[in-house]
């Protein structure tokens, strides 16, 4: 679910109906006061900023530039609605370079959401990683999203078709494969994706239910990034997950500061 | 010697002194004399023989010896035996008169004593008897009894009894009787009202009257005049028609007091039945003034009811929204002001409700174990802050040997410090208001000692007497501002004379006043406050704490509890939704008892509580309530936690809700922390398993409480077709495929918190791996029954109710498909979901409600490909639908 974060000194018509259709268009909307501890206080990570420009929240200096700092660090992108003149004032702390889209009352609601919800999503795309989750039961699928979707770009598939149909048209930067699927198994997707040359270095972590050796074994063979017990904590796969992109990073600057060095050396 | 004074015996006695001898004729002299003396008539007859004897010249000596002699013998022997008869005569007439006084005096004690001992109820009766029998022993032949009575200052008499009874007792003036026949004589009349009696022969009387009498046969009359307390009441009288016979003096005076013993009877009698009628006249007017009093009472109960509600409305609604943050200075400011007067109103309108109740008698104490010091500090917070700006210096002493915990009622005990504090507070403009405490132990009764002491106006020595009756407000007009009504210690009095306590208020006008008020409480410990303690109270360090521990009220959500509210107010329902609403519970209102009634009948929606309005028009709570735990006959709802809402709550209503079925109660308006303890108690903690659902682990396993929350909804959504699904699988044989499914479920369940569930599929999984039809076949039911018991459980996840559902049109519909359609076909699953929740909240045509139901399942199971495929099929069913709808209409 993203997460939008909605400052707005105001609690007129306007706030309300713009908080109630970014909730229909399943946003989770946190409202905020421009008040600095209020800001403070929101730890969870967010897909966007929404600031309701007027007057009263023009004079909160200082909980702006708080926000600003921390669009900048987590690159979150921001989003104004207003008058010209608040905006004008606004700007004046959070400049108008930071500001992915403003928008200028008066404005029709929807097509503002719209817009945003686009940036949105696109926004996403270009920044988080994207994880293919394979499993044959929507409950498992939808575990997995909830669990990873703050981070990354969840993808679900339940059945081996989807799976293949999924890779045809995208490139996932991990793929989570259920192992004891029933109809086609895990070990035969497997096959399938290392089978193709397009997919073949696409990363793939198995879940299972069973610590069991053989099947452990077998796994194994099939030359998985990892494998992860599908009784694991929750936070404990998310872990994992990061653990795993981390390593792979470290791996690239390794990788990136040696051809460097190269150069340097030349 | 008289004898010789008759003229002729001396010419006799001159003849025979010349012949007889001198003996002789004093023999004769005396003779004659004694005679005459016995025989006054018949003196003359020695005399003529005498004289005859001297006639015929017979001699002395023959006419003495012959004649003279033997006939004076004769005549003296005859005059004697005549004496003789004549005394015994007189002597029995003496006798008979004696006789006839001593039968009189006994009739007449007979008389009085059964006058004396009579029955009401024979009353009449009797006095007919004892009128019969003083007539008789009088030989009266009638006797009556007349009552005097001033009708247009004419005097009239009412014959009250008449013997003998040939009439019955007349109330009303009689013609033929005693009216005419006194009314035209006045003399009798007049005699009568100067205290004398009438007593004569009729004729004597004067010739009118005579006639009056003669009409009627009478002879001789007696009418004895009746005073009553100096005052002429009537007379009694007698008619004696066969002899005229007077009666004697003394035996006059006998007939008079046993007439007057009758009249006194009479008498009596009357004033008996008057006592007895003004008796039953109080009596009624008593109790109807009692049920005035009653019914006064009952309608200060009902109005002050009614008037809690819309109160309830006023407080709560403001407070709630004094919560919200974002609102303007302004708003707030007049929404404060607002729920003050609405507080103060309310505050009002109790204390009416607490007069009125302590009048009827009503109001009970209800004690138990306090705390004290918590109590003092709650009742000084309530006060201190009206102080306000007022130039007041604040103090509370409170003895350091103070029980730490005492017996009583707390709450009225409070209100009292509140009362007395308040009008400290309010009369008091400059110095100094105290509170003090102390107590003293006397065997097992502990004395509690309250002193309100201030520097105020002080209070007039002539109002210090009038000061604890109601509605009494002393002081300038312009004291009577916005607190109190003056009914503060008119309660407060009763309050603590209910509790067998003293109060009383010193005072010196215009320098302060004093009210000490003395409370029996029950000791419990030995514990004392101690000196720290005490101290702290001094300086409301305590106070303070608590107060702050009491601000802070987090509230911890609940999103997976069902609640039902009952209240026939809507707006009282909106104020206690919103409540609520911070819980994050499913809330469901109806406005009656019946409803609530139905609703738990037909379990479509299981609820965790139940929350109900005490007093209700068509159906009253306590009649609902019993009916939901005796009437319908399930576990639900025989347990199902129902917690009363009431406007009319007072200590001790407690015990009487929880005799009725109820397991809690709360008055209106809500408190909040009170609220939360409520939800906490009853139905959080009770819910950590709804059903098997261990909710706890649900959200462990989940990840998170949403995702809980929203698995739930899968899961409801799946019931029929996956049951359906291993159904039919398991009659086809399609082992394999019904194993997998258990493989799913038993993981899904177990996601959900629903171990026993879990485990049920984990052993027909097995049975599956194994190929155990057998035992598939003989356990399967048994499991699907308890896959399905879950529906009425989670339906509220999963589903929208039909009554909250949109219509739309087919076009919404296919367009809502369509992006249902390329939202799974895109990957984009948050699209989906939102898209399938719009839809589920949309009525569907019937051809494609199973299909729907499906479409659910399937999006919940993020089955894209048979996504794709139902919606393509329910959009081509709604074209066909609509291209009929077109055709109908032309």
């Amino acid at each position: 679910m993203k997460t939008i974060l909605f400052m707005t000194e105001a609690n007129n018509y306007m706030s309300l109906s713009i908080k109630e259709r970014l909730e229909n268009a399943a946003y989770n909307v946190i409202t905020v006061a421009a008040d600095i501890d209020a800001v403070n206080q929101v730890k969870e990570p967010l897909d966007g900023i929404l600031i309701f420009a007027n007057d009263k929240l023009s004079s909160q200096q200082q909980s702006l530039a708080f926000l600003k700092d921390r669009a900048v660090m987590e690159d979150i992108p921001i989003f104004m609605v207003g008058d010209t003149e608040d905006i004008k004032t606004v700007n004046t702390i959070i400049p108008k370079n930071l500001i992915q889209q403003e928008f200028v009352r008066p404005v029709n609601v929807n097509n503002m959401l719209e817009s945003i919800d686009n940036f949105i999503r696109q926004y996403n795309i270009k920044l988080k990683k994207k994880i293919l989750v394979v499993d044959d039961s929507g409950t498992e699928l939808r575990k997995a999203k909830e669990w990873l979707e703050n981070k990354y770009n969840v993808f679900l598939a339940n059945s081996a078709a989807m799976a293949i149909k999924y890779l045809a048209l995208n490139r996932p930067d991990l793929v989570l494969l259920d192992y004891e699927m029933p109809l086609c198994n895990g070990q035969q997707i497997m096959e399938m994706i290392r089978a193709e040359t397009e997919f073949s270095d696409i990363p793939v972590i198995f879940l299972t239910n069973t610590g069991n050796k053989d099947v452990v074994m077998k796994i194994k063979e099939l030359k998985p990034e990892g494998y992860l017990l599908k009784s694991m904590e929750p936070s404990q796969i998310v872990k994992s997950v990061d653990a795993y992109f981390e390593k792979k990073k470290e791996n690239e600057i390794k990788h990136f500061s040696n051809s460097q060095s190269v150069f340097q050396r030349r | 010697m008289s004898v010789l004074s008759v003229p002729g015996l001396r010419t006799v006695s001159s003849t025979f002194f010349t012949n007889m001898k001198l003996v002789h004729i004093m023999f004769i002299g005396v003779m004659t004399e004694q005679v005459c003396k016995i025989q006054g008539i018949q003196q003359k007859i020695p005399l003529l023989l005498i004289l005859k004897a001297a006639e015929l010249r017979i001699g002395i000596r023959m006419i003495i010896n012959k004649i003279l002699l033997p006939v004076s013998a004769a005549i003296v022997a005859a005059a004697y035996w005549q004496d003789q008869q004549n005394r015994q005569k007189h002597k029995k007439k003496m006798i008979n008169a004696i006789k006839r006084r001593d039968d009189l005096l006994q009739t007449v004690n007979r008389m009085a004593d059964m006058l004396l001992r009579y029955d009401a109820d024979d009353f009449d009766s009797t006095v007919y008897q004892c009128m019969g029998m003083l007539a008789r022993a009088i030989h009266a032949d009638r006797m009556y009894l007349y009552k005097s009575c001033n009708e247009n200052e004419d005097d009239c008499f009412t014959k009250l009894y008449e013997w003998p009874e040939n009439t019955r007792l007349l109330s009303n003036n009689d013609s033929d009787s005693g009216m005419e026949y006194v009314e035209n004589t006045s003399k009798p009349n007049k005699t009568l009202m100067s205290g004398n009696s009438i007593h004569c022969l009729v004729c004597n009387m004067p010739k009118d009257d005579q006639e009056r009498y003669d009409s009627r046969h009478i002879l001789a009359v007696l009418l004895i005049p009746v005073f009553v307390h100096n005052k002429f009441w009537g007379y009694v009288g007698f008619d004696n028609c066969h002899s005229k016979q007077l009666f004697a003096k003394n035996e006059e005076s006998i007939v008079l007091s046993g007439s007057l013993i009758i009249a006194n009877a009479i008498l009596r009698y009357e004033y008996v039945n008057t006592l007895q009628d003004s008796a039953v006249k109080l009596e009624s007017a008593l109790e109807e003034a009692r049920k005035a009093n009653n019914e006064k009472s009952d309608f200060i109960a009902k109005i002050s009811h009614e008037m809690r509600t819309p109160l309830n409305a006023v407080i709560g609604l403001s407070e709630l929204t004094l919560n919200n943050a974002g609102i303007d200075e302004e708003a707030a400011t007049n929404l404060d002001k607002i729920n003050s007067s609405g507080t103060l109103l309310l505050r009002i309108v109790n204390d009416i409700l607490e007069i009125s109740k302590m009048k009827s008698g009503k109001a009970v104490i209800s004690p138990d174990r306090y705390d004290v010091s918590g109590m003092i500090s709650d009742a000084v917070l309530q006060n201190v802050l009206r102080i306000g700006s007022k130039p007041i210096r604040f103090e509370l002493n409170i003895d350091e040997n103070m029980p730490a915990y005492l017996f009583g009622d707390e709450l009225r005990i409070r209100q009292i410090i509140n009362n007395l504090l308040s009008n400290a507070i309010k009369y008091t403009e400059k110095g100094m208001v105290k509170l003090e405490l102390s107590y003293k132990n006397d065997e097992d009764n502990a004395w509690m000692t309250i002193t309100v002491s201030d520097t105020g106006i002080g209070i007039q020595p002539e109002n210090l007497e009038r000061l604890f009756t109601d509605y009494l407000q002393f002081g300038p007009a312009s004291q009577h501002q916005t607190d109190g009504t003056g009914l503060g210690l008119a309660v407060t009095k009763n309050l603590v004379e209910l509790m067998e306590g003293t109060i009383r208020a010193d005072s010196k006008y215009g320098e302060g006043s004093t009210f000490t008020v003395k409370l029996p409480q029950g000791v419990v410990t030995d514990k004392v406050i101690g000196p720290d303690a005490a101290l702290n109270l001094k300086n409301l360090k305590y106070s303070a704490d608590r107060r702050k521990q009491k601000e802070r009220l987090e509230r911890i959500r609940i999103p997976y509890a069902n609640v039902l509210i009952v209240d026939d107010n809507s707006i009282n329902l909106k104020v206690v939704k919103d409540h609520m609403k911070p819980y994050g519970m499913r809330i469901d209102c109806v406005t009656s008892g019946q409803a609530a009634i139905a609703a738990m009948r037909e379990e479509k929606i299981r609820y965790q509580a139940i929350f109900m309005d005490h007093m209700m028009p068509e159906m009253d709570g306590v009649e609902a309530v019993r009916i939901i735990r005796e009437e319908i006959g399930t576990d639900y709802a025989k347990t199902i936690p129902i917690i009363a809402l009431t406007a009319n709550a007072v200590a001790g209503s407690e015990e009487m809700f929880l005799q009725k079925g109820f397991q809690a109660f709360i008055s209106k308006p809500i408190n909040l922390t009170k609220l939360d303890y409520i939800i906490n108690h009853w139905i959080r903690d009770k819910m950590l398993l709804i059903n098997g659902i261990d909710v706890q682990k649900g959200i462990h396993y989940s990840g998170s409480e949403a995702l809980f929350i929203s698995l739930l909804g899968d899961f409801y959504n799946l019931i029929d077709l996956k049951a359906a699904k291993i159904e039919n699988g398991l009659a086809e044989g399609s082992i394999r495929d019904i194993t997998i499914e258990f493989h799913a479920l038993k993981n899904t369940a177990k996601t959900i918190g629903a171990e026993k569930l879990s485990e049920m599929f984990t052993r027909l999984e097995q049975y599956g791996n194994t190929n155990n039809i057998k035992a598939l076949e003989s356990e399967l039911p048994e499991v699907m029954k308890e896959y399905r018991s879950f529906k009425p459980v989670l339906r509220p996840f999963g589903e929208v109710e039909e009554e909250e559902k949109e219509t739309a049109s087919e076009t919404r519909l296919i367009s809502l498909l369509n992006k249902l359609r390329s939202a799974m076909g895109n990957f984009d699953l948050d699209s989906a979901d939102q898209t399938i929740k719009q839809l589920g909240r949309l009525h569907i045509p019937e051809p494609c409600q199973q299909q729907m139901e499906a479409l659910k399942a399937y999006v919940a199971d993020v089955d894209t490909e048979e996504t794709i495929r139902t919606t393509g099929e329910m959009i081509t069913k709604l074209i066909e639908l609509t291209i009929e709808e077109k055709r109908g209409h032309e």
